[in-house]
């Protein structure tokens, strides 16, 4: 016979020194206090992982869903499969299909969206299933401040007013647009918020400084006016976008427009992925090229 | 007489002879396969010989036997021939070239990639209401949509597209492999409103529909408690769901040579098995009943992955692998394992021609019952392990190694020429991944059970396995990258292969006739 009582305790042992691994690796990664951002590689479309201090998992809108399920699990350890909070921006597909595989797959525990209107089969299946698993859902339908930890926030600056069921031309001018704040660091996202509503979250003389900004709309000119970069003045900004896509992103204008400002630019598409940690005080930036 | 056969011979030479007519039909062209008629009637008057010759001529049993090959040889050409599609306006595939719109069902479960979904629909009408339809069709269309809204097997939907007829793609016959499936019309992109969902109308489908939903529930549990790439390779390798496997993971496990593990392969529904087999005998059953109720478990698993034509195939090789621990022989099992192959073909001729899988999968238990114990006889020559510490173990490794060469043997050539990709280092990675198969199917299968019970401690029930298929992924992709791993092979003259299997038969012949003049002193 092949398998015998031998096989069984190989069996056994395997199990044995696997347990023994797992507890002191979860010994020994005993997490570092500060805030982690990861720009992953989605192509085009966004996805932002922020691990908090407080080791809460945040995830900003998740690509078209191509590569979320490849890029999260570099980020993110096998037994940690909790995604504390999703956030939806908008519901384009290259920001929600990739939302759609991690509700599949991970533990979602809070959601925020806009609730506006759109009827992409992406977009109703990603309601079906938070539908279907009863996960709490939070329509964001003013500016509000989400309170993560003693240091740590979350100032959702975008939309003003409530989009819910609202048909909308522009899907993009829906985004949420949010600003993470740690300690002495400011964390901008903008979603794919174009420059008529920029212009109105500068006339509102909301503060949108930030050391760190994710570039609206893949970088597209019809983002990023030049008021509103001046406003942020950021000394590095993230510019999410796929290789040689079909739109033109990133504008070779806003590439201009940071430049004359100095302002640091790393991009998903030269870049791979991006790291950002945070101590609170100083950011240490990473990529993968 | 030379020619007077014994009956384990008349049956064998039956068998291989049938399957030398569905050859010969898979190569002839069509026009000649059109009168599957004058086939059956030719194999009917050689029956009558027979007949009369028995009861007027007392005929020699020789000429008898060859014309009980004749009709054997006849039934294979019109089992191809009768496999053939017709044409007409009832079958769907009449309408190629045409944009029309059709109500169908979903017959089979939707085959999901990374980007988009494969239906399979079964065509029910043409013109007019399912209720009252006025041009009923018949015939499978597959169609290609994208991942979202979701479709699910039983699903009645009214489809608007253009019906194509699946052409061949570089040198992959991909008309022929949906032909395989009994899919003659493909298409794209189709416009479709649900007629109804989850309106079943046999009890058979009732029955294969919960049958897929509990697998859906197996495959949930496992995306959920395992990352990729480990969840799709666990899918592949326990519930058939290789649609998202990665093309890159495919790739490094083709280069590998351990692409047999993520289908699931004779090997793995053997180990599986065997396993359940030695663990009955554990527990008291007499070694008859643990053959006969595995044999039983080995069903139930087919059925829980929604019988897929290669795991059929693969759950019979495991039956002649169970048959071969019971009587503890593999020599005995040429005849079980040819009319093994009649069955399958007698269900479904065009795998002869079309199936690579069939063809490696068979290729494979050949080698194993001819190439392996000559091998194993010159190596046991070289090698003598004798009674030192970890004997048992070097015996293992040295067994592994001696099995993959062997298993190459015969079936190099169908891979040289369908993959263009020869595995050199294939034996040293099957050596550092293959002890890890029975762990992975046994936990693979218990695991989502428990996740399913407590699902908030999922990545715990899985961690195990979780190590387990990382360490795979991690040897095939460091060992690829070894220089003169693997070889890439362009182009391959078909002929080549006839030579090879021609030299490789008159070899194992000669040397099994070498070899029995030894027995007998």
């Amino acid at each position: 016979m092949f398998f015998n009582k031998k096989i069984i305790i190989i069996f056994l042992i395997i199990a044995i020194i696997a347990g023994l691994g797992l507890a002191v690796f979860l010994f020994c990664s005993n997490p570092k206090k500060q805030l982690e951002l990861d720009f992953l590689n989605v192509e085009q479309g966004d996805a932002i992982l922020i691990k908090t201090p407080y080791g809460q998992n945040i995830l900003i809108d998740g690509g078209d869903g191509k590569e979320i399920l490849r890029e999260l699990p570099r980020e993110l350890p096998f037994y940690d499969r909790a995604i504390d909070l999703m956030i939806l921006t908008h519901p384009h597909d290259d920001h929600v299909g990739g939302l759609v595989k991690v509700l599949q797959r991970y533990r979602v525990k809070k959601i925020l969206y806009t609730g506006v209107s759109h009827t992409s089969p992406t977009y109703l299946e990603w309601l079906n299933i938070i539908k279907r698993k009863n996960i709490p859902l939070t329509i964001i339908d003013r500016p509000q401040t989400i309170t993560l930890g003693a240091d740590l926030r979350l100032d959702i600056l975008y939309p003003l007013e409530s989009l819910l069921n609202k048909k909308m031309e522009n899907l993009n001018n829906s985004s949420i647009v949010a600003k993470l704040i740690y300690q002495d660091q400011n964390f901008l996202f903008t979603g794919d918020l174009e420059e008529m509503e920029e212009q109105v979250l500068l006339e509102k003389n909301i503060d949108l400084r930030a050391d760190i900004l994710k570039i609206g709309h893949h970088g597209s000119d019809t983002s990023s006016s030049e008021k509103f970069l001046e406003a942020v003045k950021p000394s590095a900004a993230v510019i999410s976008v796929g290789k040689d896509n079909d739109f033109g992103h990133p504008s070779l204008r806003v590439i201009n427009r940071l430049e004359r400002l100095g302002v640091k630019i790393y991009r998903t598409d030269l870049n791979g992925w991006i790291k950002i940690n945070s101590n609170g005080k100083l950011n240490d930036i990473h990529s993968e090229r | 007489m030379p020619f007077n056969f014994s009956r384990a011979k008349l049956f064998l030479y039956s068998n291989l002879v049938f399957i030398g007519g569905i050859a010969l039909a898979s190569f002839l062209p069509n026009r000649f396969l059109r009168y599957d008629l004058w086939f059956f009637g030719a194999a009917a008057g050689c029956a009558v010989i027979i007949i009369l010759h028995y009861i007027f001529m007392k005929a020699t049993r020789r000429r008898v036997a060859f014309v009980l090959f004749f009709i054997f040889f006849l039934l294979g050409v019109w089992r191809y021939s009768v496999s053939l599609p017709v044409t007409g306006p009832d079958k769907i595939w009449f309408y190629n070239g045409q944009k029309i719109e059709f109500i169908g069902t979903v017959n089979r479960e939707p085959d999901m990639r990374e980007d988009k979904v494969k239906l399979t629909v079964g065509a029910l009408c043409l013109e007019g209401d399912i209720s009252k339809c006025r041009l009923p069709v018949r015939g499978n269309v597959l169609i290609t949509v994208p991942l979202y809204p979701n479709y699910n097997f039983g699903d009645t939907l009214k489809i608007k597209c253009e019906l194509q007829a699946p052409e061949q793609i570089d040198d992959f016959y991909y008309d022929r492999y949906l032909a395989m499936q009994d899919i003659y019309s493909t298409c794209y992109n189709p416009k479709i409103d649900i007629v109804e969902t989850g309106h079943i109308r046999s009890l058979s489908h009732k029955f294969y529909a919960a049958i897929l939903k509990l697998k859906a529930k197996f495959a949930d549990a496992m995306s959920v408690g395992l990352s990729e790439p480990e969840n799709s390779l666990l899918q592949g390798m326990i519930l058939n769901n290789r649609g998202e496997l990665p093309q890159e993971l495919k790739n490094s496990f083709a280069q590998a040579g351990i692409t047999h593990i993520i289908a699931i392969s004779g090997m793995n529904i053997s180990i599986i098995s065997v396993i359940i087999i030695n663990f009955l005998i554990a527990f008291g059953l007499s070694r008859r009943w643990a053959l006969i109720s595995s044999a039983a478990a080995l069903t139930l698993y087919l059925i829980l992955i929604g019988l897929p034509a290669s795991a059929v195939r693969a759950g019979v090789m495991a039956f002649v692998a169970m048959l071969a621990v019971f009587f503890g022989r593999l020599n005995k099992l040429t005849n079980a394992l040819v009319f093994a192959a009649v069955l399958m073909l007698l269900l479904n001729p065009k795998s002869l021609r079309d199936d690579i899988g069939f063809q490696l999968s068979f290729l494979a238990l050949l080698s194993i019952i001819y190439v392996y114990p000559i091998f194993k006889e010159w190596v046991d020559k070289i090698i003598n392990v004798g009674t030192r510490y970890g004997a048992q173990l070097l015996q293992g490794i040295i067994d592994i190694i001696v099995l993959t060469l062997a298993a190459q043997v015969l079936t190099l050539p169908v891979i040289a020429l369908n993959f263009h990709q020869v595995s050199l280092i294939a034996p040293l990675v099957n050596v550092l991944v293959l002890f890890l198969l029975p762990f992975i199917m046994v936990f693979g299968l218990i695991a989502p059970i428990f996740s399913i019970l407590i699902p908030d401690l999922a990545w715990l029930w899985f961690a195990p396995i979780y190590f387990a298929l990382k360490y795979m992924i991690f040897v095939a992709d460091k060992a690829v990258k070894l220089p003169l791993a693997y070889l890439e092979i362009d182009y391959v003259w078909s002929g080549w292969a006839v030579i090879y299997y021609c030299l490789a038969i008159l070899f194992i012949w000669r040397y099994n006739k070498n070899k029995k003049p030894d027995l007998k002193k």
